[in-house]
């Protein structure tokens, strides 16, 4: 209860568990969480598969400690859906709250990760991301994610996204400390395949990305990456046909409807260089799969 | 000077260090069993329940009560009765199968680990092992440079480099003193406390205080408990009997650490020393059983998981993948807010 005490009712960082279904590790991952050295932060769980069990994990912590809160979807948002649901939650109870961070039901984290990603943030403003290295475990396997991807110190806006374009780890990235504002800013989530990868493109116009190399935090990895899974688990209400387009094309049209037509990165930067980066970042992603495409035309 | 008469020489300077190291640990020693005595006089009254195990280990070291000089300066020898590694395995034609093995695991562990983190087993009080080029090594000190990469990999080993403030290592069992002199040498800014039955605690005090003669050093007495953890952490050394594990209140444990002493135990006693720690709000235990799947390890393991979250490092493919753990279980877990 030492840990409840040290809250404050406006916390400098907030963040955002999307929960689906899993009792079974979320005792864990909540317990990591209210581990944390630093403590100056709100939890807010967004369950979007409503179950007793989950319900009942959540509030049992809530009563010990007051920055968790629990809300339930009372229609199933899907992901994409439910990681803006948290986000949006995150935005209305906590508006002052500097920093925020997705964190999922079934990770763990060193007791350091957001007492060191903070003091990224703190020490070094043209940083808009600090994520940590991390150790990828299954239920009897752990290694080292050993691949980083890290732009301080590049100034320009259309050098960062092209370097993101083609390097970025979009998997670890979006679980990382982001900047509220600047996140609010690119645009949470927009309805297409790889939606992680299109708000790390459009955050990194607004900064830059900082990886620490200290392993502190364990993603549990449960499956490979599936194209089709991800329509499914974004879209419960079904595909739309769009979503079938390759994710590049898909990422560059939400970017050039944000950016060159809406004007979303105003006073950063205006309507034709928001529109350059789309394109920029058309142009990159393709090159980033010419020889993935050349190795499966060679493979067939 | 010719090579003969230099090598005559070396091994002359050798001979000195080691009658050197001789007296003084006479002299740790005598001060160590005055200290030590008292607790066995009050452990009498609230012996713990001893198992086989720990009755034998103690029978074995329980001629060090009457130690004189000579038998000090081969202090080491003790180690075998605690974690098998015997000075004959590492002389004749055993010497050469053992190399075989021990060479390979270090190279590979150096690979893997951080070169930094190695320290030579010492050379005084009847240290043996290989030559690693700089020094002696043998399975202990493998043992302990597996567990200290372990530490690094989880990324601890931070909260022992910063001198914010001085964090306390609680050993239970304290073995020979050598995972202790290992961790407080690459790490002297941190209190190390050791738990134990008083004999256990007259062969780590004797060897501790023999290799850091100016350390400041602290024992518990039973007159006056309350006093033994005023300002436990601005002292290098402090040792309790683990009878009195419950009259003790350390603040800052960062770290509890059991080198194959729990597996000695009967149950009651390995969950009362983990929840002693979990009371304590140590946020981290280890626990290296030398047997893996043993009766003994699958004690130890759930008591563990009572009050500890097994930490994802401590997976069995990561461990044989980067420590090279092909027996012993390296249980390793962070604290639970609810036990």
């Amino acid at each position: 209860m030492e840990a409840a005490a040290r809250v404050s009712a406006a916390p400098r960082v907030v963040l955002g568990l999307p929960a689906f279904a899993r009792p079974d590790s979320l005792p864990r991952a909540l317990e990591s969480l209210l581990s944390q050295t630093y403590q100056d932060f709100a939890l807010i769980v967004a369950d979007d598969a409503p179950h007793a069990g989950v319900a009942s994990i959540v509030n049992s912590y809530a009563r010990d400690y007051t920055q968790v809160s629990y809300v339930a979807n009372p229609k199933r948002l899907g992901m994409v859906g439910n990681w803006r649901r948290v986000f949006e939650e995150a935005r209305a109870r906590y508006p002052q709250s500097e920093y925020f961070a997705w964190v999922s039901d079934h990770d763990v984290w060193h007791a350091r990760w957001l007492e060191t990603l903070v003091s990224v943030l703190d020490h070094e403003p043209e940083v808009v991301i600090a994520y940590s290295a991390s150790l990828r475990t299954t239920a009897d396997d752990a290694w080292l994610e050993k691949k980083r991807f890290d732009t301080t110190g590049i100034d320009r806006a259309s050098t960062r996204i092209a370097l993101a374009a083609q390097n970025m780890l979009s998997g670890d990235m979006i679980y990382g400390l982001m900047r509220a504002p600047a996140l609010e800013a690119a645009g949470i989530f927009h309805h297409v395949v790889t939606p992680d990868r299109q708000v790390l493109l459009a955050l990194s116009l607004f900064g830059e990305v900082r990886h620490v190399p200290e392993v502190l935090w364990y993603r549990e990895m449960v499956r490979d990456f599936d194209l089709q899974r991800q329509r499914k688990v974004f879209f419960p209400d079904g595909t739309p046909l769009y979503a079938y387009l390759p994710s590049h094309v898909q990422h560059c049209a939400s970017l050039l409807w944000d950016f060159g037509v809406r004007g979303k990165g105003r006073p950063r930067f205006g309507r034709v260089a928001g529109a350059s980066y789309a394109a920029v970042q058309l142009w990159f992603s393709i090159a980033r799969q010419l020889p993935r495409l050349r190795r499966g035309t060679a493979r067939a | 000077m010719p090579a003969s008469r230099r090598f005559g020489t070396d091994c002359l300077n050798v001979k000195a260090e080691q009658v050197r190291a001789a007296s003084a640990a006479y002299e740790c020693y005598q001060r160590a069993r005055a200290e030590i005595l008292p607790m066995t006089a009050e452990g009498r009254s609230r012996e713990p329940e001893l198992t086989a195990a720990e009755r034998a280990l103690l029978a074995d070291v329980e001629d060090l009560w009457r130690a004189d000089a000579d038998s000090l300066a081969d202090l080491r020898r003790y180690g075998k009765t605690i974690s098998g590694v015997r000075r004959s395995n590492y002389k004749g034609e055993r010497a050469d199968q053992v190399r075989l093995r021990l060479d390979r695991d270090r190279l590979k562990l150096l690979e893997h680990g951080d070169p930094a983190l190695w320290l030579d087993e010492p050379a005084v009080l009847g240290g043996f092992g290989l030559q690693s080029g700089t020094g002696l090594f043998n399975e202990d000190t493998l043992r302990f440079f597996r567990i200290v990469t372990l530490l690094n990999d989880a990324a601890l080993l931070r909260e022992f480099r910063s001198s914010a403030k001085r964090p306390v290592v609680w050993e239970i069992g304290g073995g020979w003193g050598g995972f202790a002199h290992y961790l407080k040498t690459l790490f002297p800014d941190l209190t190390y406390l050791i738990t134990a039955p008083p004999t256990l605690l007259l062969l780590s005090a004797t060897y501790l205080m023999t290799l850091f003669p100016e350390a400041s050093v602290r024992f518990f007495h039973p007159s006056d408990a309350a006093a033994f953890c005023c300002d436990l952490n601005e002292v290098d050394f402090a040792f309790a009997p683990d009878s009195a594990v419950h009259d003790i209140d350390p603040r800052d444990v960062a770290l509890t650490i059991d080198v194959g002493m729990l597996q000695r135990m009967n149950a009651a006693r390995i969950s009362a020393h983990v929840q002693r720690a979990f009371e304590l709000g140590c946020r981290y235990m280890l626990s290296v059983c030398f047997d893996e799947g043993s009766d003994a390890e699958s004690t130890v393991r759930p008591a563990i998981e009572r009050c500890y979250w097994l930490h994802p490092m401590a997976s069995r493919a990561y461990l044989d993948r980067h420590l090279l753990v092909r027996n012993g279980a390296f249980l390793f877990g962070w604290k639970r807010l609810r036990a």
